[in-house]
């Protein structure tokens, strides 16, 4: 399986998937699906404004495809790559999904965002280095 | 003309995309909105609190905001408004959020309490490049908090426009940063009478030094005390 830009032909997929039309339409937002169509996996990342880095806004796959999941990834941080930066971030608000993400990868996250009853940190931010990230990320989908 | 620089006493944002979630002890200010299609990936308010209570018995004649943007989502060049937040004293920075402006108390309004009218909400376009940029008009908000806020300017920033449907936002460094932390700047005269008096004889502390070098990020897990007490630059 392997990770494609979508074409014209996968806009209304694209849409579907993604809820509507504003990351399809804006130039700033880079779509990248399964060879098959956004039916099986979309990701999306969006290119910063000044100052800013590349950031993965969302990732779309059937959770027992993890291939396919750390495929889209990838096809993002070699785009954002491509397009000359070299760094990006996301955030995760799921402890369980940030331990999956430390188990595969050397990640340093950053805690952005606690609860406020507890103290504790329920918002990670992590900023890779982009030609870091492909490589362990190559390594993890080729295992 | 003598001027004075305040840091906030206290900043944060509030997250509407994590509505219980609390940034009190980061070191960025956001107000944006990002999209994901339909979904909001992020959409954010700022909220901070200004001491310039030493300035009590004088004449303002200007206040500006300062930030340091260090980021635009979507470029930048779009509209942002100021209000006065209406519970300065009340919101607490290592609980407020979007729902709370402390643990086991609701704002009236999701988003954060405010008044656009006394005084009044101030709307400005964000900058198109990052670096210092900064907002005039704010001498009223300075003169509502003497005379009638115990000298708190309490402030809620957030976008003109919420559902812009393009990603809109700019982001600023908040005192827990240590560097180029958005301040109020205020010009001000003291009445002819005042003798001796001298702002430098205040209780207000001066801003600390910055260190060359210090950690941009907390490190991992950690939540970075935060000082309660505003901090001064005294008057040049």
């Amino acid at each position: 399986m392997s990770v494609r830009r979508p074409t014209a032909a996968d806009r209304s997929a694209l849409i579907e998937r993604l809820g509507g039309a504003r990351a399809v339409d804006q130039a700033s937002h880079r779509a990248h699906v399964s060879e098959e169509g956004a039916e099986q996996g979309v990701a999306l990342w969006i290119e910063p404004g000044p100052g800013g880095e590349p950031y993965l806004g969302t990732v779309k796959a059937a959770p027992e495809n993890r291939k396919l999941f750390y495929q889209l990834i990838e096809a993002c941080a070699r785009d954002a790559f491509e397009r000359g930066y070299a760094r990006a971030s996301f955030t995760v608000r799921d402890h369980r999904l940030l331990s999956r993400i430390q188990r595969d990868f050397q990640v340093e996250p950053q805690a952005i965002g606690w609860d406020a009853g507890s103290g504790e940190p329920v918002e990670w931010d992590v900023l890779v280095d982009l030609e870091d990230a492909l490589g362990q990320l190559r390594r993890v989908i080729d295992a | 003309m003598p001027e004075l620089t305040v840091q906030p006493a206290k900043d944060s944002y509030l997250s509407a995309v994590a509505k219980d979630t609390n940034y009190g002890a980061g070191q960025f200010a956001l107000v944006r909105v990002v999209y994901a299609g339909d979904l909001k990936l992020a959409w954010e308010r700022a909220i901070g609190n200004f001491d310039v209570s030493v300035l009590a018995g004088a004449t303002i004649e200007s206040a500006k905001l300062v930030r340091h943007v260090w980021s635009l989502p979507g470029g930048g060049g779009h509209d942002a408004i100021i209000s006065r937040c209406t519970r300065p004293a009340d919101w607490v920075e290592n609980q407020v959020t979007w729902n709370k402006y402390r643990t086991g108390a609701n704002w009236t309004a999701a988003g954060g309490d405010f008044d656009d009218a006394v005084p009044g909400a101030i709307t400005y376009s964000e900058p198109t490049s990052t670096g210092d940029h900064e907002v005039p008009g704010l001498k009223p908000h300075v003169e509502d908090a003497l005379a009638n806020r115990s000298g708190i300017v309490s402030l809620l920033i957030r976008l003109a426009d919420e559902d812009p449907d393009v990603d809109q936002g700019a982001g600023w460094r908040t005192k827990e940063y240590g560097a180029d932390v958005w301040r109020l700047t205020i010009d001000y005269t003291l009445p002819p009478d005042a003798g001796r008096r001298s702002l430098s004889g205040s209780r207000h502390h001066r801003a600390p030094a910055v260190r060359p070098g210090s950690p941009v990020r907390p490190a991992a897990g950690t939540r970075p005390a935060t000082a309660q007490r505003p901090s001064v630059r005294r008057p040049r």
